[in-house]
């Protein structure tokens, strides 16, 4: 019973966990990773650089975004992806100025 | 230049974020009251439930001013705080009401630490959503989060 009830309460702690969206803020400049979450409705992305570092991202008018050195729609985005982002630090926010798909 | 609309995106949330507010208050206190008065009894489930309710309400109404606020924030990891401990305490009340709806439904076992348990619950909800609430202040008086500055001179309004 004392087994059940612990192994109960890490996986309610597990479900909390897994739901929760932490985030980094990093220096200006370009890094690579991969998109952990895409949210097209706000224009964001999340992207999980090589360090373990979890960037989350809002495209703005002036983000430019790239596949093959074409421009390319937010809607090419997906879950899993690799992409170099070029972003500028402003206060704590990260402006994502470049997006490149990479593959 | 011309005022914004005002039932822009990000003015739900400010509008609908306080009735859970008000009601876990009201519910932890008509909860500890019941103890005293059976009579209460009714009105505290109300109260509980109301307050989970309103506690999703508010979450998906400061999703949708996540989206907008988020890009002119200074300091956006304050919002992320505010929407990670959000999303607990609407957890917390969740279980709490459900737990709220089976011992009203149904006949279960451990009446007295049923009682203790939502009585716990709900205190560690006032608790949460002064903490929760705090965050939600600092991003609007620290970095006016979905407040629109009027020009220096009000040139809008005349």
């Amino acid at each position: 019973m004392k087994n059940f009830k612990a192994l109960a309460l890490a996986l309610i702690a597990l479900v909390v966990l897994s739901c929760n969206d932490s985030t980094d803020v990093v220096e200006s400049g370009t890094y690579e990773g991969t998109i952990k979450k895409v949210e097209a409705d706000k224009s964001e992305i999340y992207v999980q650089t090589e360090d373990d570092k979890t960037l989350e991202l809002y495209f703005t008018d002036e983000t430019q975004l790239t596949q093959n050195g074409k421009k390319v729609e937010f809607s090419v985005l997906k879950k899993d992806q690799k992409v170099e982002v070029e972003v500028e630090k402003v206060g704590k926010r990260l402006d994502p100025i470049s997006v490149n798909v990479l593959k | 230049m011309q005022i914004p609309e005002f039932w822009r995106d990000e003015i739900w949330h400010p509008l609908s974020v306080h009735f859970p507010i008000a009601l876990i208050f009201l519910a932890t206190f008509f909860k500890l009251l019941s103890f005293k008065y059976k009579k209460f009894n009714s009105t505290t489930s109300i109260l509980i439930i109301g307050s989970g309710v309103f506690c999703w309400v508010s979450y998906y109404t400061g999703s949708l001013a996540d989206g907008v606020v988020s890009r002119t924030l200074c300091d956006p990891t304050v919002l992320k705080t505010h929407e990670n401990y959000a999303y607990y305490l609407a957890l917390l009340l969740t279980g709490i009401s459900i737990l709220e709806i089976l011992r009203t439904l149904f006949t279960l076992p451990f009446r007295k630490l049923q009682n203790f348990v939502l009585s716990f619950g709900l205190i560690i909800c006032c608790v949460g959503v002064g903490y929760v609430g705090h965050f939600g202040a600092e991003l609007v008086y620290q970095q006016a989060a979905g407040v629109y500055t009027p020009n220096e001179n009000c040139i809008e309004f005349e």
